[in-house]
C-alpha cells in the first residue's frame, strides 16, 4: 500500500468515526429502552434538544482571550479556549436535557399510559421545533451564527468515542449478566408476569427511558461539539437511523456497533467517491450514494427471514401498553 | 407411608371463602401428611383452585385456620408461602418466552443465585429427580412438557416441603405424564408432601395415596383411591343427581350432519371422530372437562380449522370438510362460539354491524356489495324482540352489553336464520339463570322445527336437560353416543375422567 492509500484510508476511518459515534450512542440508549418493552420514537427530538443544550453550555463555558484589541471593546484576534472539564460539563447539560425530554415521554406513556408511537412521534416533532426556536435568539444569542472552540482529545480521539465503544460491552454485560438486566429484559418480555412477580413495571421502564434520553442527548452533543456547528435540524435524521439500527442489530449491542460503523464507513466513502473512482461516470457515482440505504434494506430483509433470531432477542412486549390488573 | 397418627404437614380447619354471593369454599378441612401424594378431586368450579390459592398465599380465607406442621399460620402472600416451604406449579405457565431456562429460574428465586452456580444447581436437582432440561435454551422453543419441568424445577430449587401441582397432566402427552409420575413418586419418597389436583381418576388411582373430593365448595368425602372404586369416586364428584329423561316431543328426521374419520391436530389439542351422524330434530350434547378438545371440535365444525378431506364433514349431503365458515353458512349451517367478545361479536362494533357479520352470505343483506341498512335494522330488531335483549341502544358498541344480553344476541342472531344445523359451544356460559332458560328453550324449539343441533358444554345439568343424545369428549376422542336416558351419573363421570370404556355403561 502506498502512503497515499494509507492516508486516505485513515481519513476515511476518521470520517466514519465522526459519523458513526452519534448513531451508536443514540442506538445503545434506545436499545435499553426497547429491551424494557418501550418504543420511543422520539430519539431524533431528544438528540436535537441534547445538541442545542450541549452547544449552549459549551458556548457559555468557553473562555475567550483577546489577543489584539486595537479599539477598546472590539477584539481583532481572539483565542477561544475550552478545557476538558468544561467539555464534561457541556456533555452533562446535553444528557440532562435529553433525559428531561425523555421524562416527558416517560410521564405520558408510563404515568398516563398513552400510546408509545403517538407520544414518540410527537416528541420528535416537539424536539425539532423547540430546538429551532430556543436556538435562535431565545436566550439572547442566535446560536446558529456562533462558534464553539475545540476541546482537547483523549488518546487521539474524542472522549465520547471511547465512551461509546466502552458502552457496548458494558450494556451487554448489564443486560445479560446482572440481575438488573434480567429484570429489564423480563419487563420487556412479559410485563404481566413481571408485575405478578412483584416488579414495578412503570418505574423500571421510566428509568430506562431516562437512560435512553441521556444517551440521545450525548449523541446530539457529539454532533455539534465535535463534528459540525449547531444549526437547525443538525442531526439530519440520525435519530431515525438509530432506530433502524436496533432492528438491524437485532437488539444486540455488538451488532449495533457493527451496524453503526458500517453505516459510518459507507457514508464517509460516499462523500469521497470522487477521490476513489475519478474515472467513473457521474451516473454511477450518484447511484452509489444509495449504497447505505440499499444495504440497510438488504440486511433488514435478511434478518427478518430468521424468525428464531428475532424471537430470541426482540422484546415481546415492545410498544404494548401495560395496564396493571386491578 | 400414610399413618393416621402422623403429624400432618399442612392442615386446614373450616376454611371459608366467598366471592360475592358465590361460596367458593365452605368449611373445608383438608390435611396432607409428609411423603403423601394427596389428590384433590372435583368438577370445574368445585373450589379446588380457591383452596390452593389460599394455601399458596394468593388469597386470604374469610374464616378458618391453617396449621403448618401443627402450628397455626397466616399465609399473607406467595412470598410467605414460599418461605414456609410451599411450592406451587400452576396450570398455566408464567414463563418469559424470550429468556433462557436458567434466566427464568433465576428470576423467581429471591436470592441472587446466578450464572454457573445456578446452572450447576439446576442440573443437580434436574438429575436427582429425572427432569431433563437444557439451562441455556430459550423457553419459546420448548414443548409444554418441557415448560412444566421448568416450573417444577423452579419450585424445587426453593426446597419446598409441600408441592402443589395444579392439573399437571392437562397439557402433557401420555409419555410426558408418565415421566412426571416418576418424578412425583421420587419427591414423595424423599419426604415431600404433594397435592395433586386432577380430573382424571385413572391417574389419581395410579399415583395417589389419599384423596379429598370437593363438590360445590365443600368437602364431600375423603378416600384411599387405590382401594375405592372409580365408580364411587365419580359419584362423589358429580353428586347423586337424577337423570330425568324428559320426553321430548320431537320427531327425529334424516341425517343432516355426518362426520367420517375426522382427525385434526392443533397446538395443544387433538380431535379424532370416526363416525357421527346428527339427525334433524335432535339436540346432540357433547360433555367433557374443559381442555379436552372442545375448541378444536367447534373449530372443525365451523370451518375455522379445515380438514383436507372434503368428505370428513358432510352437511345435507354436501361435502364441506375443506370449506371455510362462510361457505358452510351458505348450506344453512350456523355456529355460535364460546367467546362472546372477540369471537362471536366484535366488541367495538354496534349491534347492527355485528348482525351483518354472519349475514354476509345472505343475499338480502347486501346488494352489489352495498350493505342494506334497512334489512340489518329489521334483522337486529327481530333478534332483540325475540330474545329480549336488553341494550342501551342498537347503535352502541357490543362490549357495552352485559354478558347475558350479548349472549342472547349472538345466539339469536344465528337462530333467527332458522339454520338447518346449529353448532353451539357453551351456550349459557356466564349467563344469568333467566337468560339461560330462554336460550335453552329456544334451542329446543329450533330442534322441534327440524334442525340438527350440536351443543358443546361443560354444564352437565344443561346437557342432561336439553339433549336427546349425549357423548363425552375426552383427550380429543368423542366417545360412544347414546340416548340420554341410557346414561348414568357414574358412567358419565367415568367417561369424563377417562377411566371408562364402553363396557362400564349400564
Amino acid at each position: 500500500m502506498t502512503p497515499e492509500t494509507i492516508t486516505f484510508l485513515m481519513k476515511l476511518l476518521g470520517a466514519a468515526i465522526l459519523l458513526a459515534t452519534p448513531l451508536l450512542l443514540a442506538a445503545l440508549g434506545e436499545l435499553v429502552v426497547e429491551k424494557s418493552g418501550v418504543l420511543n420514537l422520539g430519539v431524533e427530538g431528544m438528540m436535537l434538544i441534547g445538541a442545542l443544550f450541549g452547544y449552549i453550555a459549551a458556548y457559555n463555558l468557553q473562555t475567550i482571550n483577546c489577543l489584539e484589541e486595537l479599539i477598546p471593546g472590539f477584539c481583532q484576534k481572539e483565542e477561544r479556549f475550552f478545557t476538558l472539564t468544561d467539555y464534561l460539563m457541556a456533555l452533562c447539560a446535553a444528557a440532562l436535557a435529553g433525559a428531561l425530554l425523555a421524562a416527558v415521554f416517560g410521564f405520558l406513556t408510563q404515568g398516563l399510559r398513552s400510546n408509545h408511537v403517538a407520544v414518540g412521534l410527537g416528541l420528535s416533532i416537539l424536539g425539532a421545533g423547540l430546538s429551532n426556536s430556543l436556538g435562535s435568539n431565545f436566550f439572547g444569542v442566535n446560536y446558529t451564527s456562533v462558534q464553539v472552540a475545540d476541546h482537547p482529545a483523549v488518546f487521539g480521539q474524542d472522549l465520547l468515542v471511547w465512551f461509546s465503544l466502552l458502552a457496548v460491552p458494558a450494556i451487554w454485560y448489564v443486560l445479560q449478566r446482572t440481575r438488573t438486566g434480567l429484570v429489564i429484559r423480563a419487563v420487556g418480555e412479559n410485563h404481566d408476569s413481571a408485575y405478578a412477580l412483584g416488579y414495578n413495571v412503570p418505574k423500571i421502564r421510566f428509568y430506562c427511558i431516562l437512560f435512553g434520553g441521556a444517551m440521545a442527548g450525548l449523541a446530539g452533543a457529539f454532533i455539534v461539539l465535535v463534528h459540525v456547528d449547531w444549526k437547525e435540524g443538525v442531526t439530519v435524521g440520525k435519530g431515525w437511523l438509530a432506530l433502524a439500527l436496533i432492528l438491524f442489530g437485532t437488539w444486540k449491542p455488538l451488532r449495533v456497533l457493527c451496524g453503526a460503523y458500517i453505516f459510518g464507513l459507507l457514508w464517509a466513502s460516499e462523500l469521497r467517491f470522487d477521490n476513489l473512482f475519478p474515472s467513473w461516470q457521474l451516473e454511477w457515482k450518484t447511484a452509489l450514494t444509495m449504497a447505505p440505504y440499499v444495504f440497510t434494506i438488504l440486511v433488514l430483509v435478511i434478518i427478518s427471514r430468521n424468525p428464531r433470531m428475532i424471537r430470541q432477542s426482540a422484546p415481546a412486549s415492545l410498544g404494548k401498553l401495560f395496564n396493571p390488573p386491578s | 407411608m400414610t399413618d393416621a397418627t402422623q403429624q400432618p404437614l399442612i392442615e386446614t380447619r373450616a376454611i371459608c371463602k366467598s366471592f360475592g354471593k358465590v361460596k367458593a369454599n365452605q368449611d373445608i378441612d383438608f390435611r396432607v401428611l409428609p411423603s403423601q401424594i394427596h389428590a384433590l378431586l372435583g368438577e370445574n368450579g368445585a373450589g379446588k383452585s380457591t383452596l390452593m390459592k389460599i394455601i399458596g398465599g394468593l388469597q386470604q380465607p374469610d374464616n378458618g385456620k391453617i396449621l403448618w406442621k401443627g402450628k397455626p399460620v397466616s399465609i399473607t402472600s406467595p412470598k410467605v408461602a414460599r418461605a414456609m416451604g410451599i411450592g406451587m406449579v400452576h396450570q398455566h405457565f408464567a414463563l418469559f418466552e424470550g429468556l433462557s431456562v436458567a434466566e427464568n429460574i433465576a428470576f423467581s428465586i429471591d436470592g441472587a443465585v446466578q450464572g454457573k452456580v445456578l446452572n450447576k444447581r439446576i442440573l443437580e436437582i434436574a438429575d436427582r429427580f429425572g427432569l431433563e432440561v437444557e439451562p441455556q435454551r430459550p423457553v419459546f422453543e420448548l414443548s409444554a412438557g418441557e415448560r412444566q419441568r421448568i416450573e417444577i424445577l423452579r419450585a424445587l430449587l426453593l426446597n419446598p416441603e409441600l408441592l402443589i401441582l395444579d392439573e399437571p397432566t392437562s397439557v402433557l402427552t401420555p409419555q410426558e405424564a408418565d415421566q412426571l409420575f416418576v418424578t412425583v413418586r421420587k419427591l414423595a419418597s424423599e419426604g415431600h408432601g404433594i397435592v395433586f389436583i386432577s380430573h382424571k381418576l385413572k391417574e389419581v388411582k395410579a399415583l395417589c395415596d389419599a384423596a379429598t373430593i370437593l363438590r360445590g365448595g365443600a368437602v364431600v368425602g375423603t378416600c384411599d383411591p387405590e382401594t375405592t372404586s372409580a365408580e364411587s369416586i365419580a359419584e362423589l364428584m358429580l353428586g347423586s343427581r337424577d337423570i330425568v329423561a324428559v320426553r321430548k316431543e320431537r320427531e327425529v328426521g334424516t341425517a343432516r350432519l355426518s362426520i367420517n374419520n375426522l382427525n385434526l391436530q392443533s397446538d395443544d389439542q387433538t380431535l379424532r371422530i370416526n363416525a357421527l351422524e346428527l339427525f334433524g330434530g335432535e339436540v346432540f350434547g357433547v360433555a367433557g372437562v374443559a381442555g379436552n378438545g372442545q375448541e378444536l371440535l367447534f373449530a372443525a365444525l365451523s370451518g375455522e380449522t379445515r380438514s383436507k378431506q372434503p368428505h370428513s364433514i358432510i352437511i345435507d349431503g354436501m361435502p364441506v370438510g375443506n370449506l371455510g365458515p362462510n361457505q358452510r353458512r351458505e348450506h344453512q349451517a350456523m355456529f355460535i362460539p364460546e367467546e362472546r367478545l372477540g369471537h362471536a361479536a366484535v366488541p367495538h362494533m354496534d349491534l347492527t354491524d355485528n348482525a351483518l357479520l354472519t349475514n354476509l352470505s345472505n343475499p338480502a343483506a347486501t346488494r352489489y356489495g352495498v350493505v342494506s341498512k334497512k334489512f340489518l335494522l329489521e334483522e337486529t330488531n327481530q333478534i332483540i324482540d325475540r330474545f329480549d335483549v336488553r341494550h342501551g341502544g342498537i347503535n352502541r358498541a357490543a362490549k357495552n352489553l352485559s354478558g347475558g344480553n350479548l349472549q342472547k344476541f349472538v345466539v339469536g342472531r344465528e337462530m333467527n336464520k332458522s339454520p338447518a344445523i346449529l353448532i353451539v359451544n357453551q351456550p349459557t356460559w356466564g349467563v344469568d339463570a333467566l337468560s339461560a332458560v330462554k336460550i335453552r328453550e329456544a334451542l329446543m324449539a329450533l330442534a322441534a322445527n327440524g334442525s340438527a343441533i350440536l351443543v358443546i358444554s361443560q354444564d352437565l345439568d344443561e346437557l342432561l336437560e336439553i339433549s336427546d343424545r349425549l357423548a363425552v369428549l375426552h383427550h380429543g376422542d368423542l366417545g360412544h353416543a347414546r340416548p340420554v336416558h341410557e346414561w348414568t351419573v357414574e358412567a358419565l363421570g367415568l367417561a369424563m375422567t377417562g377411566s371408562s370404556t364402553t363396557e362400564h355403561v349400564a
